[in-house]
């Protein structure tokens, strides 16, 4: 591995990282908010913590996607920017994403790309009409399974350089 | 409206504003370098190609740029939604924008120097 190669991977890991504690701040500070399992002292918690929802999920989900896509981002622009630089660079760095575990990775960042978007929709649609509560469930289920179908599908081409 | 109501007002319209072009922008850049073309062969002659071209170079930098304001309505949002304290707001309100726009100049930079020379 060459040294730009090792820089870019510590900068990808720095990010996922910072991506980890976020998720974990978020959950945290989510159910703390909302009253949930983690509110109070474990004694005021008796009785009165409710079980967390789809919708609040979906919540955490969207934040912890959009941070993870920004700090991917992050470290795209930086690559980017190796291009303007040298070629040779941008190459070096580039053939990194080729490989298995980037190919992962890169699925991994399409899954958040789709729930982000397609949740992102629900929440439009949610702000221009009257849907209401089981609307906003239903398309929450609606926004995970063309995520998740598209997804694969997706992965599928991605990753079939792996196997031939 | 009072400032605090206001400022957010303005945040929530721009985040939806931006993400209603990013939809297309982003997705459309995530199909063109892993599924339309392998990413493998993304490399520096790819880019080189794409960027000879007013649409591509187009393309790219209005999603940069939506993007970081995608990226800083929303961080505003979160910071003033998470963040009890006065100081402590301003000092992260700082820190984002910083670091949001130092991307977005390296990424401008980027996009400018690859036009010019080629």
């Amino acid at each position: 591995m060459t040294l730009l190669q090792y820089v870019f991977l510590i900068a990808l890991s720095g990010s996922l990282l910072a991506v980890t504690l976020f998720t974990a701040a978020t959950v945290r500070s989510t159910l703390q908010r909302r009253g949930g399992a983690l509110a109070g002292s474990w004694i005021e918690r008796l009785g009165t913590a409710t079980r967390p929802d789809d919708q609040m999920w979906a919540f955490i989900a969207h934040r912890v996607t959009g941070v993870a896509i920004f700090a991917f981002l992050a470290v795209h622009i930086a690559d980017v920017f190796a291009y303007a630089i040298s070629r040779s660079a941008f190459d070096e760095i580039h053939r990194l994403y080729g490989t298995a575990p980037m190919r992962i990775f890169e699925c991994l960042l399409l899954f958040a790309i789709l729930f982000h978007t397609l949740n992102g929709v629900r929440l439009l649609i949610l702000d221009v009409s009257g849907i209401g509560e089981s609307g906003s469930r239903w398309m929450l289920r609606v926004a995970v399974i063309v995520a998740a179908t598209i997804g694969s599908s997706a992965s599928l081409v991605i990753l079939s350089p792996m196997w031939s | 409206m009072t400032e605090g109501t206001q400022s957010r007002f303005v945040a929530f319209v721009l985040i939806r504003l931006t993400a209603l072009i990013l939809a297309v922008l982003v997705l459309g850049h995530f199909a063109v370098t892993h599924l339309l073309t392998d990413v493998a062969e993304t490399n520096s002659n790819f880019v080189a190609r794409r960027w000879s071209e007013a649409l591509w170079l187009a393309w790219d930098a209005v999603m940069l740029v939506f993007a970081l304001v995608h990226v800083g309505s929303g961080m505003w949002l979160m910071i003033d939604e998470r963040v009890p304290s006065r100081g402590s707001r301003r000092r992260l309100y700082a820190a984002t924008t910083a670091g949001i726009g130092a991307l977005g100049s390296v990424g401008i930079a980027a996009i400018a120097v690859a036009a010019i020379r080629t």
